[in-house]
């Protein structure tokens, strides 16, 4: 009985965690379709060059998140400023 | 209001020729290596912790359910304290960036910790012969994922970004405290659980392939972890854009609308 304890263990932390990681897989890639690749900031040099591919990892995710943050502060004026203007 | 065709478009059409995938996906070319290196610990992990490792002398088999338990309290800990960070960043600089960094690691926090529950409870019916008991350690640990639950409840509830951001900023602080307790549960009060075991380092009696397996899988926890924020932060920023593109569709509609009246 101790076997299925630990082969339960298992396979419900690689269950939940891969099936996770498959939500945010498939969710991303519907929401990009979405987006224009000018605001993915992450898609940055990969929309230059796609085929070259040799962008720095961390300026590529990390760097580019900086810059999400630069003009997120207008985003988020925008939004609060206008009251729930998302709603509109 | 869907802002799908015309946004869709916009997005293929400003993709150059490559490939297609890579443009419409929350990937890079850093998130695919670190994607690769966290599959490959996990492969090895597996590997030590349920075929090499050998049982642990007190243990037995079920060390190999503490290959799992330990690296998801880990990750769990570190996404509330990036939480909690997000959220005091969030706060000061009042910058989307925080917000969604906070709320992405929340999210990503409540999963490990619940797997890191469900897997203790499993540990637990075969050590002690329950799944679970109200033992200072394991309830304060269930009024932490409440916690965090609730912080995902409050991001649910309708609310202009700011005011949402600000409210789970505040709870996201708040949390965070729980944290300590927690991991001093053990040694405050008396219980069931066994003594610290991730902030005050592995099980000094652990050596070989057993601690290799121990390392393997928090350094795949870990990994995982970090993949996942990355994804999670960049769905959560496309999904502020799409609202964003909706909103710009809405109000050109309007002004057409407008000239359209006037004309």
């Amino acid at each position: 009985m101790t076997n299925f304890y630990i082969a339960a263990a298992w396979v419900i932390t690689l269950g939940v965690v891969g099936g996770y990681a498959l939500t945010l897989v498939i969710r991303g890639r519907r929401l990009s379709r979405l987006v224009p690749a000018e605001r993915r900031r992450w898609m940055a040099d990969a929309s230059r060059d796609v085929d070259a591919d040799t962008a720095d990892a961390t300026t590529a995710d990390f760097g580019s998140v900086d810059n999400i943050g630069q003009s997120a502060t207008r985003s988020h004026a925008a939004h609060g400023g206008a009251g729930g203007a998302s709603h509109v | 209001m869907t802002p799908s065709n015309s946004a869709s478009d916009t997005a293929t059409d400003s993709a150059p020729t490559g490939s297609r995938s890579a443009l419409t996906s929350t990937s890079s070319t850093g998130s695919r290596a670190l994607g690769a290196a966290a599959l490959i610990t996990v492969a090895l992990g597996i590997v030590y912790g349920l075929i090499i490792s050998p049982p642990d002398a007190k243990l037995g088999s079920t060390v190999r359910i503490i290959y799992l338990h330990v690296p998801t309290v880990l990750a769990a800990y570190l996404a509330f304290i990036i939480t909690a960070v997000g959220s005091a960043m969030y706060l000061f600089k009042k910058t989307e960036f925080w917000d969604l960094l906070a709320s992405s690691a929340a999210e990503i926090g409540v999963i490990f910790f619940a797997v890191t529950i469900i897997d203790g409870a499993l540990w637990g019916k075969v050590t002690w012969g329950v799944f679970w008991r109200w033992e200072p350690r394991l309830t304060t640990s269930a009024v932490l994922l409440l916690m965090y639950i609730g912080y995902l409840a409050i991001r649910a509830l309708p609310a202009d970004p700011h005011t949402r951001a600000t409210r789970s900023a505040i709870v996201g602080l708040v949390a965070v405290v729980n944290i300590p307790i927690v991991h001093k549960a053990v040694d405050w009060w008396r219980g069931i659980h066994q003594g610290q075991t991730v902030l005050g380092t592995v099980d000094p009696n652990m050596a070989g392939n057993q601690l290799f397996a121990m390392y393997m899988s928090m350094l795949a926890g870990i990994l995982v972890f970090v993949w996942l924020l990355i994804h999670r932060f960049r769905v959560g920023y496309l999904t502020e854009r799409t609202e964003d593109v909706a909103l710009a569709e809405a109000i050109e509609a309007r002004r057409l609308e407008n000239v359209g009246h006037g004309g």
